[in-house]
Formats: structure tokens, C-alpha cells, sequence
């Protein structure tokens, strides 16, 4: 599927065209359920009936018991509330905390921030070879202080699909840590959903997989504390006041419901995009260099372009339609250079030439022919 | 009680400038009159010396500033109005000095009007007792914290206290009109302020150079020019598709020869184009040894390729007097965006500083640039930003 049947839409880690049928049933329950879920009226009353199925059926598509879930405005608040919100409720049973150098900057600056202005000590671990981060590095970190362990399932620049499930069994036996994952690219673009169930909290956005920008959830462990940091009127058990965005809420589960739903296929149908784009690649080492595992990640394609500036090519492609990202776009305006491709020990000449190609479902075998000779034409033409 | 009905405009160096006073004052007329189109109740009147507008209760801090980005004003004083009658004269006044904080005053009085009995001195004489009497106010003649100023006209007298800057120069529009070199960076848009102040109008001419520049700098551009929309309330940008010629120059020139000829190339697109457009001038933001391209021999090799005049407005300030201006005016934040433009990407990494004139031409004569200037100057974008 095209947009204006011209642009080819290649930034679905940045974020992703809106469903129609998602955004249907937004705008359905904006209109027939507009009463605050906090008030004691029948039309109130509905409208909490609802939302509280919603967590109900959150939970249930991810496969979690004993949590409770915190609707907030998004992944970067979610990252924030997990974090600090862990960091200073268990502050008096140390001050150590983990992370890993590659996470979204929602999650770094937060560790930068709690290092800097709370006095607390940092771990940032490194991928290996396999750009992963390994049980052992993990293990390896943790001290008898250690209070908190944030890392991404999968993650943002290199699609590097971290191996969660072990980390959680490991942590499992440090009750002490909790353990905070950042799911927003993993969610229904995994082969295999991973299991969740060890993790303390759970991060995810709906903007991601073709729902609404601007809402997410934390999914937390019930046995879990965290300091609020809305102070208010106490909605979402106190964790984060606000009025209830059920419209919103709704929205978000039948965007995780329809990627969960179809995950198998879509996996297989990105990975066919994917793998025709990772041979065309390999086949021009002399122009490219991959910047992904070897087990890559289909809906994520990271490489460097050898001879051009990677920027260049970004903004040639876009040109002709076709958009992809030179680093995360969180941050592309910003530094020169990808931190993340920096992390895997590359020089500067590849991390701050990269571009990101990230797939989605809607994207077809046609577009992915299109790419490839628009850019080798490309590569030929510029200087 | 007593307010403020009018403002008095006062001009700037139009009072020398003899017979085409007229004209300048007709074209500060329209200035204003544009400037303050949005308040529909005001009436500006020019008179031989001085422009007034009448508020007709429209509230007066909003059009004072828009007032002082008008070039060509020297000062502007919130004025009322009396008829010529000693008696409402000294009333308005100790009226209107109540309004005023401060210890000491003086009053000031200027007669026009001939017939009116009393003659300046006499009329201040006549004005100051009444000050002293009814309020705690004390006469300082030198260095007075407020001054009352009162003008005898035939019409009616003028009594004020307020007085405040205007942006001084030319109206603008009786300067001309410029083909000013616009990048985007901070040093160009205050060259075209300067420019604005002094009279003179500018039309923009921008190289763009995708994919090598982002298509985003436009939008950069815009914004910039939206903030001299206060100054200039109607700018055409025309931009050069730049690219063919970057790649030439590439491809037939050393790394260290790339931004002199580059600089040339779009020196020879603005002569074209400002031949085209009727501009007499062409206009840039350069500032002498800043970067390479603009020492002084840089600028001799570059400027070799037009005969017509070059304004270069920055060219002798420092840089920091520079950003001082863009910050006044509004543009540094907006100039220091981190976008490509033409002037970062081929950078070479040893740029001449002395370029020489032969050499330049030596590599020009290797390919054929006049057909890619025309076929640039015959692809310019336009845009008119409002």
C-alpha cells in the first residue's frame, strides 16, 4: 500500500500511518462514551465499565497476570514514570542502576538525569558482537545496591532483539531489582511474542503499530511501587493523574489486538521485504556497509552508505518520495552521528553515514524494488 | 480624564533632503498606512512636517511598536490635542504631566502659528506656574525628568510628554530595490534589515542545492522572512536550483577552488536575475575575513564576475555586533537551525583563502557553465512571502 499512491513509507520505526479502523472506533467512543470515567453518573459509570475492559483485555492480549495498567500520554512518559518513579520509591534499598547504552532517550537522558541530579550510580551496558545485550553482561553488573535494571526489547536504530525473557529469569532471583522494558518497537513486530510475564513494567505505544500518537501504557506488576510524578486527582491508582483519555485507551488496545492478531503473517511478509533488501546489500559491500545482526530484525534495516553522505541520501530519497531516516528520529536534528551504531564499536566514518530502513506490513514487494533502484541511482548520481 | 488621541510622527534625515521631500513623506505615508492596517479606526494625516495619526480610541502601546519598525521615523510622541486657547492649554497640561512620574520638569514651546497672541516665552511663562502650584513637582531646565512639549499650530496646539525612538533611515521604497543574497544563516538576514532601515527595498535570491541542502531550509527561509514582514511587509523569494552547477564545479575543479568558483557562480545568477528584476544593486550579508570566501581576496576573485554594485552591510562588523542585531530583530534563533545549507556541505577541509583570479578562470573555462546558468535562471521558484 502506497500513500497518494506515491510515497513510499519506509520510517515505520519513527512511526506509522494511522488505521482507519482504529481510527473509527477513536472517534466512536469520543462521541458515545464523552462522560469522565470518575464521575458517579450513569453516563460516568459507563464510560469506567469501559475503560476498565480495556485493561482487562491489555492484559490479556500481552499474556500478563498480577499487573495493573497506567495509561499516560505516551512511551516517553511511560519510560519516565518507570524509571524515576522505581528509582526514588526504592531508593532506601540502594542506589545502583542499570541500563544499556544504545536505549531511546527517553530512557537515557532519564538514567543521565537520575546520575547527575539524585546522586544515583549507573551501569551502562554494552551490546556484544550480536549487538544484544547478554544475561551475563547483565549479571555480571549487578551489585547487592542494585535497585533497577531498564533495558529495550528491541531496539529502535539496529532492530537488535534483546533477549528478555532470560534477563527476566535471571532477575527473577534479585527480588530487590525491578526490572523495566521498553516493548514499543516489539510489540506485534516480533516472530514470536516474547514473554512478558517477569518483567515488572511493561512500556507500550499504540503509534507504533498504526494506532494514535500522544497515548501508551505502563504496564506494571501489582507487587510494584513506583512514586507518581503527576500529583493530582489520583486517577490510574494514584500512579499518574489526569482525566481518563478513554477514546484514547480503546484505541490503543485494538491497535495492539490487530498487531498481535496478524504478528505471524506480517513478520513473514516484512521479513520477505527485508531479506531482498539485506541481499541487495550485502551484494554492494563496496557501497554499503550493514549496521544489523547477524539474526537481523526485518522491520528494522540499519546500514551505511561507504561512499556518500548518508544525510545526502536521506534527503535524495525523500526527493523522490521515498522517506527513511538517517538516524532515529528522535534525535536526527540534533548530534551528528548515530550514539547507537557508535555503540557497536564502528567509527564515526559509518555512524554518522546511517540510514534507517524500517518496515511495516503495509509495505510491498513493488516499493522494495522501487528503493533499490532509486537508490543505486542515487548513490550513481550525487556527489 | 485626559488621555492621548494622537501620535506625532516625526521623520529622520528627510529634512535635508529638499525637493523630494514631498515624495519621501508620500512614502512614509503609505509605509505607515500599510504597517498599520490592521486597526481599522486610525486616520493618518501628513503634513509638511510631521505625519499624524489620530487614534480615534484605538489603544496606543500596540501601534507605537508597530510604529517603531517603520523605517524613515525618527521619533514618535503621543500627543493631545487642544484648541488654540491659553486657557485649555495650561489645564491639558498639568493634566496631562500628573499622568508622569518624576521630580523635576520643564516645559518646552514651539509657535507656527503666528497669530496666536502670545509668543512661546510668554506661553511657558504662563504654563509652569500652574505645574508648580498644583502638583509637588520642582522646575529643572537642564536635566529635567520630564519635559512638556507644546506646538502652536494653525490647526490647534499639540501638547506631549512621551516621546520614543523611532528605527530612523529611509522610508522604505525611496532607496530602491536590492537583489539580496539570502542563505539563511545569521549574517544575511541582518544585512537585509540594514538594508530595509536605509530606504532600501530587497527582493531575495536563495540557492538550493538538493539533495545536498534540505528541502527544509525553505521553510527556514520563510520564517526568516516572515520576521522582516515587519520591516518589508511584502518580500519575493526567488529560489535558483543550484544543484547542476554545484556538481560541475565538483567535478572540474581542486577541493580548495570549489567555494570560490561556487561564490562566483552565484554572483553571475544574481546579476541575471537583478538585471531581470530591475534591482540597480545586488545585496549579501558577507563580512570581511569571516570565512574563507570573504576575505578580501576572496571578494576581489568573486566580485570580478558583475560590474554592478555590491552591498555588503556586515561587511566590517564584528560578529557578535552582528548577532546582536539578529537577536533585536528577531532571527538568530530561527538563523542557527541546524539545517545543510549550500554553504556547510562541500566544505573542503583546506579552502583558499587567496584564491587567484587566472586560476579561477582557468577551471571555469573547463566546462560549460553559461548554459547552467540559464537553465538556472530559467527554473527560479518563486515565492512572495507576506
Amino acid at each position: 500500500m502506497t500513500i497518494d499512491n506515491k510515497i513510499i513509507y519506509f520510517d515505520n520505526a519513527s512511526t506509522t500511518r494511522i488505521d482507519s479502523r482504529i481510527l473509527a472506533t477513536y472517534n466512536k467512543v469520543h462521541l458515545e462514551y464523552f462522560a469522565n470515567p470518575s464521575s458517579i453518573h450513569k453516563e460516568g459509570q459507563k464510560s469506567i465499565y469501559l475503560l476498565n475492559r480495556t485493561r482487562e483485555e491489555l492484559l490479556r492480549l500481552l499474556n500478563l497476570k498480577e499487573y495493573e495498567v497506567i495509561y499516560l500520554s505516551g512511551a516517553t512518559e511511560a519510560n519516565n514514570l518507570a524509571i524515576k518513579g522505581a528509582a526514588f520509591r526504592y531508593k532506601n534499598r540502594g542506589n545502583h542502576i542499570i541500563t544499556s547504552i544504545y536505549e531511546h532517550p527517553s530512557v537515557l537522558e532519564a538514567f543521565r538525569q537520575l546520575e547527575k541530579d539524585f546522586g544515583y550510580k549507573v551501569t551502562y551496558l554494552y551490546p556484544n558482537k550480536e549487538e544484544i545485550i547478554t544475561v551475563e553482561e547483565v549479571e555480571k553488573a549487578l551489585t547487592d545496591k542494585t535497585i533497577l535494571v531498564s533495558l529495550m526489547a528491541v531496539n529502535n536504530e539496529i532492530g537488535a532483539v534483546n533477549p528478555i525473557y532470560e534477563i527476566s529469569n535471571l532477575l527473577e532471583k534479585y527480588p530487590k531489582v525491578v526490572f523495566h522494558v521498553d516493548a514499543c518497537q516489539a510489540i506485534g513486530k516480533v516472530e514470536k511474542e516474547i514473554n512478558y510475564s517477569k518483567v515488572d513494567l511493561l512500556t507500550i505505544t499504540g503509534h507504533k503499530v498504526h494506532g494514535l500518537v500522544g497515548f501508551g501504557a505502563l504496564m506494571k506488576k501489582k507487587k510494584i511501587d513506583l512514586l507518581p510524578l503527576n500529583s493530582g486527582g489520583g486517577q490510574e491508582n494514584g500512579y499518574r493523574s489526569g482525566t481518563e483519555d478513554l477514546a484514547n485507551a480503546t484505541a490503543l488496545v485494538e491497535a495492539i489486538k490487530i498487531a498481535i492478531n496478524s504478528e505471524r503473517d506480517n513478520f513473514l511478509h516484512v521479513k520477505e521485504l527485508a531479506n531482498r533488501l539485506v541481499d541487495y546489500l550485502r551484494s554492494r559491500e563496496d557501497l554499503y556497509e550493514l549496521n544489523i545482526p547477524t539474526i537481523y530484525n526485518p522491520y528494522i534495516i540499519n546500514f551505511s552508505t561507504k561512499t556518500r553522505k548518508g544525510s545526502v541520501v536521506v534527503e535524495a530519497l525523500s526527493n523522490n518520495n521515498i522517506m527513511v531516516s538517517s538516524t532515529s528520529a528522535c534525535h536526527s536534528s540534533k548530534e551528528k552521528g548515530s550514539y547507537v551504531v557508535k555503540s557497536l564499536g564502528k567509527d564515526d566514518k559509518i555512524a554518522n553515514n546511517t540510514i534507517r530502513v524500517s518496515l511495516d506490513y503495509t509495505n510491498t514487494m513493488e516499493e522494495m524494488e522501487i528503493f533499490i533502484s532509486t537508490l543505486e541511482r542515487i548513490i550513481g548520481e550525487i556527489r | 480624564m485626559i488621555s492621548y488621541d494622537h501620535i506625532m510622527v516625526r521623520f529622520g534625515e528627510l529634512s535635508t533632503k529638499g525637493k523630494n521631500k514631498s515624495d519621501f513623506i508620500h512614502r512614509l505615508h503609505l509605509n505607515i498606512k500599510n504597517a498599520l492596517k490592521d486597526f481599522s479606526n486610525l486616520e493618518v494625516e501628513s503634513r509638511y512636517d510631521h505625519i499624524y495619526v489620530h487614534l480615534n480610541g484605538e489603544d496606543y502601546e500596540p501601534i507605537i511598536s508597530r510604529l517603531q519598525d517603520v523605517s524613515g521615523i525618527q521619533g514618535l510622541s503621543l500627543v493631545h490635542k487642544v484648541d488654540n486657547d491659553i486657557e485649555q492649554i495650561k489645564s491639558a497640561s498639568l493634566e496631562l504631566i500628573k499622568l508622569e512620574e518624576g521630580k523635576t520638569f520643564k516645559v518646552k514651546c514651539k509657535r507656527s502659528n503666528k497669530r496666536f497672541p502670545l509668543i512661546s516665552d510668554e506661553i511657558t511663562r504662563l504654563v509652569a506656574p500652574v505645574i508648580l502650584k498644583n502638583t509637588n513637582l520642582k522646575v529643572d531646565v537642564h536635566n529635567p525628568d520630564i519635559t512638556l512639549s507644546i506646538e502652536v499650530r494653525d490647526e490647534g496646539t499639540y501638547i506631549f510628554v512621551r516621546t520614543y525612538p523611532g528605527a530612523g533611515g529611509y522610508p522604505l521604497g525611496v532607496g530602491g530595490k536590492s537583489m539580496h543574497m539570502l542563505s539563511g544563516g545569521i549574517d544575511s538576514p541582518v544585512a537585509a534589515y540594514l538594508l530595509m532601515k536605509r530606504g532600501v527595498k530587497i527582493e531575495c535570491i536563495h540557492f538550493a542545492s538538493p539533495p545536498y541542502t534540505q528541502e527544509a531550509v525553505i521553510y527556514k527561509l520563510e520564517d526568516l522572512l516572515h520576521k522582516l514582514n515587519r520591516y518589508q511587509p511584502e518580500i519575493r523569494l526567488n529560489i535558483v536550483p543550484f544543484t547542476k552547477i554545484q556538481e560541475a564545479i565538483y567535478d572540474n575543479a581542486p577541493e580548495s577552488y570549489c567555494i570560490t568558483l561556487m561564490r562566483r557562480m552565484m554572483y553571475r545568477l544574481a546579476d541575471r536575475l537583478a538585471k531581470r528584476r530591475n534591482c540597480p544593486v545586488i545585496s549579501s550579508g558577507e563580512s570581511v575575513g569571516q570565512v574563507a570566501s570573504q576575505t578580501l581576496q576572496s571578494i576581489h576573485v568573486i566580485n570580478e564576475v558583475t560590474n554592478m554594485p555590491v552591498i555588503r552591510p556586515c561587511a566590517v562588523m564584528d560578529k557578535l555586533e552582528i548577532i546582536q542585531i539578529s537577536k533585536k530583530i528577531d532571527t538568530y534563533e530561527i538563523s542557527i537551525r541546524p539545517y545543510e545549507d549550500c554553504c556547510t556541505i562541500f566544505t573542503p577541509k583546506a579552502p583558499k583563502t587567496a584564491p587567484d583570479l587566472n586560476e579561477a578562470k582557468k577551471f571555469e573555462e573547463k566546462f560549460d557553465f553559461e548554459s547552467l546558468i540559464n537553465d538556472a535562471i530559467n527554473n527560479v521558484e518563486v515565492k512572495i512571502i507576506k
